[in-house]
């Protein structure tokens, strides 16, 4: 079986020229298939990032939203007006920071979600992170770069 | 990796370990024996803002930044920085650091 990944900048740039369509725009845009190409579907930002406390989904499925927890609001934070910068070498990161801050004890937090922000959100990306719980009075932060979209890992 | 920094003074560290991280950071705020979230989440007023919950602490007291912001007099009369018995933790800023996450379409 062959793992098909293609990260060549120096032929048609491809994979870096999906993920700057992907990901760094700012605005909603649609993306038709040619004869058999499938669906048309439409991406809309800004992007939201979400906390996951299971992760029993992984890529096939939506995985476990953190719920309960005072200061986080169901559905996620932006990620800002464009996610990621514009990629180098087929890896992209995340242009801005995205903050909460726990009113309470919160559940841990062991993976993370981005989804768009259409009417019906569709989600684009998912990972696990090491766990971290929050207390009472503590903040979480993504700093800009520390989600990393690499299109090897798709 | 993460970046652990006290809200109250500033001092910070790094681990990979984020496990305990209220345990990870050790600063001079508190003179108790305990880490940074050991009392925060048993306050009885957090997450709550005290509307109905009683507070232990009838002392009075200022820099409350579980449930009020540092300088505003706190409702619950919690005690300060450096006050034995104080429940009010200080809090720490977590930061995930630059390629801690890494993503998979899905």
């Amino acid at each position: 079986m062959a793992n098909m990944t293609d990260r060549n900048t120096s032929g048609n740039n491809f994979i870096n020229h999906l993920l700057q369509a992907f990901y760094t725009s700012s605005t909603a845009f649609g993306i038709t298939g040619g004869t058999g190409g499938g669906s048309a579907f439409t991406i809309t930002p800004p992007f939201h990032l979400r906390l996951m406390t299971a992760m029993a989904g992984g890529q096939t499925a939506n995985n476990t939203e953190l719920s309960g927890a005072t200061g986080y609001t169901a559905l996620g934070s932006t990620l800002g007006s464009t996610f990621c910068a514009a990629p180098t070498a087929g890896v992209s990161t995340n242009s801005n920071s995205v903050s909460w801050t726990a009113g309470g004890a919160w559940s841990a937090v062991i993976g993370i979600e981005i989804w768009d922000t259409a009417g019906t959100p569709l989600r684009f990306l998912q990972g696990s992170i090491t766990s971290v719980t929050l207390a009472s009075g503590n903040t979480l932060t993504f700093a800009a770069g520390s989600i990393t979209v690499d299109a090897s890992a798709w | 990796m993460f970046h652990v920094q006290c809200k109250q003074c500033g001092k910070w560290t790094t681990t990979a370990d984020g496990s305990n991280l209220d345990a990870a950071l050790s600063c001079n705020c508190c003179p108790e024996n305990h880490d940074h979230a050991a009392n925060a989440n048993s306050c009885p007023g957090a997450n709550l803002n005290h509307p109905d919950a009683s507070c232990p602490h009838p002392d009075g007291g200022i820099a409350c930044n579980v449930v009020t912001q540092v300088g505003d007099d706190c409702p619950g009369g919690h005690c300060g920085v450096g006050i034995a018995g104080c429940t009010v933790c200080r809090p720490v800023i977590i930061t995930l650091l630059p390629g801690t996450a890494q993503m998979t379409m899905g």
